[in-house]
């Protein structure tokens, strides 16, 4: 599945926007996984997947370093009108209930985001989901099962679908 | 009787709609389903939109960019030796491809893994969650209107289902003409990055259905009965292909039918 670090970026980027919320922070965050993965190129397992390691280095990027430092900025918070995702498509209907969909997923919280994320966009098992963000099989089925509630009462109460 | 069903948690009602139970879990939950309505409502209340999630972070859609110059640059003169040692019979690449000398070395590490390493739980792992709720979500949307006048071209149809039959390794010439359904067009979708068939039929009452398949890495699996997004649908594994039938509400119906193209393809 992996050709290699160019290959995976943009779907790197879009987990980075997925963490960071806004087009520049993924920019950001994404250029600094690349320059981390290829400092520790060596200590990547022959046998392992690419885009699991590099998405975990992502990850801990976000967490250790550049999230503090975007807290501190007081930017922390991202109001869900302003989640910065370009809208390429064109205007359907089918397209702008994506892009409530879409905004539903980015107002979650981080933890059910990140994993909804990975198991629903993503594909990743259960198994794979809770190795990537270090948290226990039971705490990623908690994650999605609040995320689903929380998207499906939403999806009800704008009749994004019935 | 609902009170027993209580005990069924959260986690595991969506376990169950991401196909990732046991046989075991996954019957008790059926049967607990089929005799609680309080259950079946909490079950709505997990329903999550993939087909639309799927196309909500679509990368095309949302302008995800290419890996930098910049960063193209810094591949270039990374060091080599790290590749070298995963890749010890390769000729030391200058660095310009050292990219491409990472990537081979993946990909023969993978490969390497897959034969060295046979791991069932992990196969039956990667089967990917809810691909036939996803099939069931972006089948919700559509109505009599979208497919009345959707008389397609037979020579696109015939060659969407060439293109398929070299994708998927099955024929689909008999799934157009089904008993009771009347075919209006076939189209390539895509989930989780690989092709998605969908095949569009009107019933004699004007009520939409779609058959759908997509390569699944799972264990073949009998057909599966059940509701999704209020639409009935049957759904098998066979040969690393899903199938799904989809359309109306009525469960009985869609599994009779679901046979019917068992029987020809």
């Amino acid at each position: 599945m992996s050709k290699g670090l160019p290959d995976l970026f943009p779907r790197l980027w879009r987990f980075c926007m997925v963490l960071t919320k806004t087009r520049d922070g993924a920019d950001d965050l994404a250029q600094a996984a690349c320059e981390r993965a290829l400092l520790n190129a060596e200590k990547f397992e022959i046998g392992t997947d690419l885009d699991r390691w590099v998405f975990t280095i992502a990850r801990r990027v976000w967490l250790n370093d550049l999230r503090s430092a975007k807290v501190r900025r007081g930017a922390g918070l991202v109001p869900v009108e302003e989640v910065d995702i370009s809208d390429n498509a064109p205007p359907t209907e089918v397209n702008i209930l994506a892009r409530e969909v879409l905004d539903m997923v980015q107002a979650l919280p981080e933890g059910q985001r990140v994993t909804t994320f990975l198991v629903y966009v993503e594909g990743y098992s259960y198994r794979e989901a809770a190795d990537m963000l270090e948290i226990p099989i039971g705490t990623v089925m908690s994650r999605l099962a609040g995320a689903r509630k929380t998207v499906a009462a939403k999806a009800a109460a704008k009749d994004v679908v019935r | 009787m609902s009170d027993d069903n209580t005990c069924v948690t959260d986690e595991e009602l969506t376990a169950f709609l991401d196909e990732t139970l046991s046989q075991t879990d996954h019957a008790r939950i059926e049967a607990a389903l089929a005799e609680d309505p309080g259950l079946q409502r909490r079950l709505e209340g997990l329903h999550l939109p993939q087909g639309l999630l799927s196309r909500a972070y679509d990368l095309a859609a949302m302008d995800a960019p290419q890996m930098p110059a910049a960063l193209h640059a810094q591949l270039g003169s990374a060091p080599v030796a790290s590749a070298a040692h995963v890749a010890a019979n390769s000729p030391k690449a200058p660095g310009v491809l050292w990219p491409l000398a990472l990537a081979a070395s993946f990909a023969l590490g993978m490969v390497a893994m897959s034969i060295m390493q046979p791991d069932p739980e992990a196969q039956l792992a990667s089967a990917k969650p809810g691909w036939v709720d996803t099939v069931a979500s972006y089948q919700a949307l559509y109505t009599t209107e979208t497919l009345a006048g959707a008389a397609q071209d037979p020579a696109a149809s015939r060659a969407i289902l060439a293109r398929a039959e070299t994708l998927l390794g099955v024929d689909l010439t008999a799934a157009l003409d089904i008993d009771g359904l009347s075919f209006k067009r076939v189209q390539m979708l895509a989930i989780d990055g690989a092709p998605l068939i969908q095949m569009a039929y009107l019933d004699d009452e004007g009520q939409p259905f779609a058959f759908c398949l997509t390569m699944r890495n799972a264990q073949d699996r009998d057909t599966l009965t059940k509701m999704s997004w209020d639409l009935a649908t049957s759904s098998w594994v066979e040969d690393g292909v899903g199938f799904v039938l989809v359309g109306g509400a009525d469960e009985t119906r869609v599994g009779e039918i679901a046979q019917r193209f068992r029987g020809v393809i």
